[in-house]
């Protein structure tokens, strides 16, 4: 038991489960089967984004454009679906351009070694103009049948979506673990100095995430157009980057770098979706939704402070 | 010989860049359209500044003191609409002015609180604030605009002064007393202190909490002021109002010289940031460019002017 409680994601737990209850008993069509498969069925890019949000954040980074690439990403693959080009290629080349907005993410911070903060905060508004322009401001919608498998699709009984984002999942469960890429990230995040010196090319590894980050974004993007149906350049994945920092910091994440888990932060997903789902068939005004959102992040670094300075208590005996 | 000097004053002169950047804007849109270069328009953009300026006021301050604000735009449509709802309780427009102004020092003081006292990053709790206030904002006027506003109220946003409208006269006056403030005060070397080694001040004896907690309480009420002017501009208080305003503010603060880890900057770069950012926005206007190219070319700017700072800087 005591085990349990000292695990990483504990608190997470205990909160999920706190709110799950609450909800329960102020709402009748809360708790159920149906309700959670809707839930989860929603949060489906968000899952997949906050994998690589996750990266970013492990590093120390944070990504404000995820939201922007994400728009650019569904535009183009519906531009490229409504020029006739066949469903798989256009999803594949979508990802592609994913591949590209990380890039470009990457090589300012990486090389050119401008704050984080101030690249994506310039691309988030690059990428959404971009993706405003090409698609000439008008919603994207018709898209052909066999692309809705992506988004509504099922593979052995499983929806498609809820596949691919266990697979990636797992991937980076066991990658951020096991494989030598994963542990430099903790590495960088928890001492960048030291890292350097133990002769990790910290560069490197920044442009890898980023593009990692972006490659997941493109997938979620290429889902959500699949499951909306259609898109609109301009609020299309407006509010994801907030969301899906406030996922990954309440699922332990430490916004200063080398604390975090996937499986935290995809608590911290299911979290806010319950939240989310929660507050509607509650009937509460939508409005509230966005507060909630930005109480939740302030909440969250407010354990998060409070964690490291309880970690810091015994050392700073000895700095002072 | 003679040019190696030319290019070594240049660097070495951030403001002459920065005023040659300006002219260039300038003599470029007077020629791509025939509208640009006219009083009117010129007054025009000079009231339109007025709210992107307030807000880099304390903006450039907190920049140099090595934090950053995000919040600024959701504090603006917070204190405005703060503002319109207390005026639609039927109090007196100057009550709620003031009203609207404490709605904004307490956001702002409750940034300060968590960020100086606790010791939390700028970014993510002005991240959270951004967030939250806007969704605030959609709470209290739900999504539809209050206007109606008395006349005299209109005076602050509208009227001209001869040629010269009022608000730009309050900008101007601002910007003097802040400049003064940040060249003669003691306070203002703190704030650079702490900008460049914040250990140093702390062990000087200086209460950087404080310094810290003022410089956002300080950015709460000039968002607040910019939305107030903003409100007796546009004449309505709108949910909407100062969305993204933080990116032109962190631009012209940015492109006006002030370096983006702390310790280095002047509010005299800042304007000049500014004007280059207004004038570059009005020309496009003209020019018809979408305000979401816009947001491109601002972007490029932003990354422009940080990229380079590296290379001038340590």
């Amino acid at each position: 038991m005591k085990r349990l409680l000292n695990m990483h994601e504990a608190p997470i737990i205990i909160f999920t489960i706190i709110v799950t209850l609450a909800f329960s008993l102020y709402s009748s069509g809360f708790f159920g089967i149906d309700n959670l498969q809707m839930i989860l069925d929603q949060n489906i890019s968000m899952f997949i984004v906050a994998i690589g949000m996750t990266m970013v954040i492990l590093l120390g980074g944070i990504d404000l454009s995820v939201g922007s690439v994400l728009a650019v990403t569904a535009t183009s693959v519906g531009l490229f679906l409504s020029h006739g080009i066949h469903p798989w290629v256009a999803a594949l080349m979508g990802i592609g351009i994913g591949v590209l907005c990380g890039m470009v993410n990457g090589f300012f911070i990486a090389y050119v070694k401008i704050p984080d903060i101030i690249v994506t905060l310039a691309t988030m508004y690059i990428f959404r103009g971009i993706a405003v322009g090409i698609s000439g401001g008008t919603w994207m919608t018709n898209f052909p049948a066999g692309f809705r498998f992506f988004g509504q699709g099922t593979l052995f009984g499983l929806s498609f979506p809820l596949l691919v984002a266990i697979v990636l999942i797992a991937i980076f469960i066991y990658g951020l673990k096991f494989s030598r890429f994963g542990r430099r990230i903790y590495a960088i995040g928890g001492n960048g100095p030291a890292a350097k010196l133990a002769g990790i090319s910290v560069a490197k590894s920044k442009f890898k995430v980023y593009v990692l980050s972006g490659l997941l974004v493109g997938i979620a993007a290429v889902i959500f157009a699949s499951k909306v149906g259609s898109v609109q350049a301009s609020t299309a994945g407006n509010s994801l980057a907030f969301e899906v920092m406030a996922a990954v910091l309440i699922g332990g994440g430490s916004i200063f770098g080398g604390i975090g888990t996937i499986a935290g932060t995809m608590l911290g997903v299911l979290f806010m979706g319950i939240i989310k789902n929660g507050l509607i068939i509650s009937k509460v005004s939508p409005f509230w939704v966005d507060a909630t959102t930005g109480f939740l992040i302030i909440l969250a670094i407010s354990i998060n402070t409070l964690q490291r300075y309880r970690q810091n208590k015994g050392k700073e005996g000895d700095l002072v | 010989m003679n040019a190696w000097t030319s290019r070594l004053s240049l660097r070495s002169n951030t403001l002459l860049v920065q005023l040659i950047v300006l002219f260039f804007i300038l003599v470029l849109f007077s020629i791509l359209s025939p509208y640009f270069l006219s009083v009117s328009n010129f007054m025009n953009v000079f009231n339109q500044m007025v709210e992107i300026g307030l807000i880099a006021i304390p903006m450039t301050m907190i920049i140099i003191s090595g934090a950053m604000d995000l919040s600024v735009g959701s504090m603006l449509a917070f204190s405005a609409v703060c503002m319109g709802v207390a005026f639609e309780q039927g109090l007196n427009i100057w009550i709620c002015v003031a009203i609207g102004l404490i709605a904004g020092m307490l956001c702002g003081a409750l940034n300060g609180y968590l960020i100086a006292r606790h010791r939390m990053q700028a970014i993510v709790v002005t991240i959270g604030m951004l967030v939250m206030l806007r969704g605030l904002v959609y709470v209290i006027n739900e999504g539809r605009p209050i206007s109606g506003f008395p006349d005299g109220f209109y005076f602050l946003g509208q009227q001209y002064i001869g040629v010269v409208p009022f608000n730009a006269i309050v900008l101007m006056i601002m910007f003097l007393l802040a400049h003064f403030f940040m060249k003669k005060t003691r306070f203002s070397t703190y704030i650079y202190g702490i900008g460049n080694n914040e250990e140093v001040v702390r062990y000087s004896g200086i209460s950087v909490v404080r310094v810290r907690f003022i410089l956002f309480v300080l950015s709460g009420f000039f968002s607040a002021l910019a939305g107030v002017f903003l409100v007796s501009r546009l004449a309505s208080a709108e949910a909407t109002s100062g969305t993204n305003i933080e990116l032109d503010v962190i631009t012209a603060t940015l492109i006006g010289g002030t370096h983006i880890f702390g310790g280095r900057g002047s509010l005299a770069g800042t304007f000049v940031g500014l004007l280059i950012i207004v004038f570059l926005r009005n020309g496009l206007n003209l020019m018809g460019v979408s305000v979401l190219y816009q947001a491109v070319i601002l972007g490029a700017l932003l990354l422009l002017a940080v990229g380079n700072q590296k290379f001038n800087g340590a």
